[in-house]
């Protein structure tokens, strides 16, 4: 069996690898190969860990859930954002939501409002962070992001200014407590956001779009593919199916659509149930505090999936799939601007809703562009820079459970309040959920650059690929390309629990 | 506030210039400095830059690339892209498409910046050795690789085997030497560039406490809860002036926090992350 491993794997946040089994195509190019065998039904695979591949295999382990055991609760929303500095803001979202669901504890109005403006605003960073730096050189030319990397950070810091001046800083933002927000912009601060708001948004959507448009669409869309299985709670962003779990959005949905097929993906019609966090299950792959040995216990992720009907589904979360739920949902919004961009793009939404590479860095660039309107318009009108957004709730002991939507995808925490300070803690992160479909996603990628790729490289990178250098020949190739246009996040991802003898019956996982 | 920030667009002359320059009064508080070291990295025409990570949140690298951040303007200058243009990038996973064979093919570099916590359960501990072995200058950037910083309650509560990087024991026994600790969590921009240009970029972490660059007068009014004007010392804030953790080093700077700590600007508490003891919990007295 030929193995290729890309240790590490670049351009992504934390420390993580690729370990593939890999064929020869008919053109003599490496591929990755799917050891995943079908069952006679043809729905089901056995998941067995040592023998299955393709691997994302997520490095490092800090053990979160355990350490902030027996900690206050109002501690752990101030320790649990150090899961990821790219994300520390839904962190800190989705842990104060959890504690306030626990204290039995309704925040004001107004705490929503700004929260959910600086979640859009922390998730522009995101996005942006992605679009031009992190996933940038897979799409764009790569002279072009040197010409523009000092317009681009300056863009990027602008907006990581605006969280600043609603956390403090835009790393490990204060202000987001259980209760509600300790800080209310002024007015004025309100009409700075704007202002600093409204020149990113000319900068990437005026100056800057007709170069992403035309590189997104050089993107060649036949890589990435999986299964038509999406999920997004829509909090606090967009509405959704149902209403089982409400903050200042809606319980969103999942898209559990199988195989993807062109010629009848149809995203109108595509099969859609609600959202319920009660139905996430977890399979975790290396046990809580040893070490990987990248054949077996090879990652320190878990893999959550969906279980729906007595089947569990993969889904993936993060900018396409909230789309994707949205749309189908029928979230006025979203319609409008992912029809409006499939139109000037020359495609449908079909095209760009279907589960490709592409497509999750044009659904982040959809995002970007409602959430920078969003921010500009109602949702900063929708905060009272004049009315109190934060109440000291009172301690209960409880259990509560905090849903949101991170720029990466759906998080979840959840905390049980035993004697006024946490008896257990569990986070279900976006990259976890993405892992079962990042691995799905790369079979058959090609594992070196394709030739249409190596027209994104400069000059000097060109001689050095002429010359054998093995980092570009295979970080940029298609099946890197798929794991990073899911934005994956292994700080976040790794996250484990101890499951009370429940492992070893967890080994059936759709997969189409 | 006192600060001696240097923020202009620098070519790599001017960098060499005011990097001589600023040599005696480069870090100050308890940061280890070896100002030969900084000098022999400096005498390199185009110094050699490695960052990796350890088991982290990446927060410290996100704040490196937010360097330029300005409260009162909005607008960066310099960037991090003039911080990186005077270095050569040898081995920077988040940024630079290398993989680990070629750091550990790399036979020497100037300076190599370690972000996050080592032990057990973050393979890319393994490298800690050939860093150091390589390296003129050993940095760690942040809370977890200097001090342990919160994956550090993992010691405390006897869970997972994690430590700082200056508790790596050696091949030959010894403890891995690092050569300069950045506090912070995560560190400001300014800190971590002043540290990465020996001075010329960025501003120096001032001694003092949280207090002296807070926006509320430690002698002046309580506030009674979060969210109110006023002294937050009654709520658990680390800045309060006669607590038993109180803070020894200045977060604030002039641009990315504006001037003022940060924290209490929005009326939270501070949580003394620029201490060696963070995080010191409960982190609130409500």
């Amino acid at each position: 069996m030929a193995t290729v491993e890309i240790n590490p794997i670049t351009r992504i946040e934390g420390d993580g690898r690729l370990i593939l089994d890999v064929y020869t195509d008919a053109n003599g190019k490496l591929r990755v190969t799917n050891l995943l065998q079908e069952t006679d039904d043809g729905t089901f695979t056995t998941i067995d860990d040592a023998t299955r591949y393709p691997k994302y295999c997520v490095s490092e382990f800090r053990g979160f859930e355990k350490f902030v055991e027996g900690e206050q609760p109002e501690t752990v929303t101030k320790l649990v954002p150090r899961i990821c500095g790219v994300c520390p803001v839904p962190h800190s979202m989705a842990s104060a939501m959890a504690i306030e669901d626990a204290y039995g504890f309704a925040i004001p109005s107004n705490a929503k409002a700004i929260r959910r403006f600086i979640l859009a605003l922390h998730t522009i960073h995101s996005h942006l962070l992605h679009l031009f730096l992190l996933g940038g050189r897979d799409y764009l030319n790569h002279d072009v992001i040197a010409i523009e990397l000092p317009n681009i950070i300056n863009a990027h810091n602008k907006v990581q200014t605006c969280v600043a001046m609603l956390g403090g800083r835009p790393v490990h933002s204060a202000s987001i407590m259980p209760g509600g927000q300790t800080k209310v912009p002024s007015l004025d601060e309100l009409t700075t956001i704007k202002n600093y708001i409204q020149s990113v948004h000319d900068y990437v959507f005026v100056t800057l779009y007709p170069t992403i448009k035309d590189a997104l669409l050089a993107l060649p869309n036949d890589f990435g593919i999986r299964p038509a299985n999406y999920m997004s709670s829509g909090i606090p962003f967009y509405t959704g199916l149902s209403t089982s779990y409400t903050y200042d959005g809606s319980s969103g949905g999942v898209i559990l659509n199988g195989a993807y097929d062109p010629a009848t993906f149809d995203i109108n019609t595509a099969n859609i149930v609600p959202f319920d966090q009660a139905n996430i299950a977890e399979h975790e792959i290396t046990p809580y505090g040893s070490t990987v040995d990248f054949l077996g216990y090879y990652s320190y992720s878990k893999r959550p999936y969906y279980v729906y009907n007595g089947v569990n589904w993969i889904c993936e979360v993060g900018p396409l799939a909230r789309l994707a739920v949205a749309y189908r949902a029928g979230d006025i919004t979203v319609r409008t601007y992912v029809d409006n961009y499939a139109a000037d793009f020359g495609l449908t939404a079909n095209d760009i809703l279907a589960p490709t590479t592409r497509n999750r860095y044009i659904a982040r660039l959809i995002e970007t562009d409602i959430l920078l309107d969003k921010v500009l318009g109602e949702w900063a009108d929708a905060i009272d820079p004049t009315a109190d957004a934060y109440i000291p709730p009172t301690p209960a002991d409880g259990s509560g459970i905090g849903v949101i939507e991170a720029p990466q995808g759906t998080l979840i925490h959840t905390i049980d309040i035993v004697a006024g300070v946490t008896s257990a803690y569990n986070c279900i992160v976006p990259t976890t959920i993405n892992s079962g479909a990042i691995e799905e996603a790369m079979v058959d990628n090609l594992v070196e650059i394709r030739p249409e790729t190596e027209a994104l490289l400069t000059t000097d990178e060109a001689s050095a690929l002429a010359a054998g250098d093995n980092a570009l020949k295979y970080l940029l190739g298609d099946a890197c390309r798929t794991v990073r246009g899911f934005d994956p996040c292994c700080s976040c991802s790794s996250h484990l629990i101890i499951l009370n003898g429940g492992i070893n019956s967890i080994k059936v996982v759709k997969f189409l | 506030m006192k600060s001696d920030i240097l923020d202009c667009s620098i070519g790599r002359r001017t960098f060499l210039k005011a990097a001589g320059a600023g040599l005696g009064t480069v870090f100050g508080c308890k940061l280890l400095f070896k100002k030969d070291l900084v000098e022999k990295v400096l005498a390199q025409t185009n110094p050699t830059l490695a960052i990796f990570q350890l088991g982290t949140c990446a927060g410290c690298q996100v704040s490196l690339a937010d360097f330029g951040m300005d409260m009162s303007t909005g607008t960066s200058n310099p960037t991090f892209a003039d911080v990186l243009s005077s270095f050569e990038i040898v081995y920077h996973p988040l940024l630079a498409d290398k993989l680990e064979e070629d750091f550990l093919a790399s036979t020497q570099v100037d300076i190599c910046v370690v972000e996050g916590i080592a032990g057990d359960t973050v393979v890319a501990t393994e490298l800690l050795e050939h860093a150091r072995n390589i390296s003129t200058l050993l940095i760690t950037m942040g809370d977890c690789a200097s001090y342990g910083g919160v994956p550090g309650l993992n010691a405390a509560k006897n869970l997972l085997n994690l430590y700082p990087v200056d508790q790596y024991v050696m091949s030959d026994g010894t403890l891995l030497q690092v050569d300069i600790k950045i506090p912070g969590c995560p560190p400001q921009p300014e800190h971590i560039v002043y540290v990465l240009t020996a001075g010329a970029m960025g501003e120096a972490i001032l001694d003092g406490q949280v207090c002296d660059a807070c926006i509320y007068d430690s002698g002046g009014a309580r506030a009674n809860e979060l969210g109110e004007p006023g002294c937050k010392r009654d709520l658990g804030c680390k800045g309060d002036p006669t607590g038993p953790d109180r803070t020894t080093r200045i977060c604030a700077t002039s641009r990315s926090t504006g001037g003022v700590s940060p924290c209490t600007a929005c009326d939270d508490v501070c949580l003394g992350c620029y201490e060696e003891v963070f995080p010191s919990t409960p982190f609130y007295e409500l």
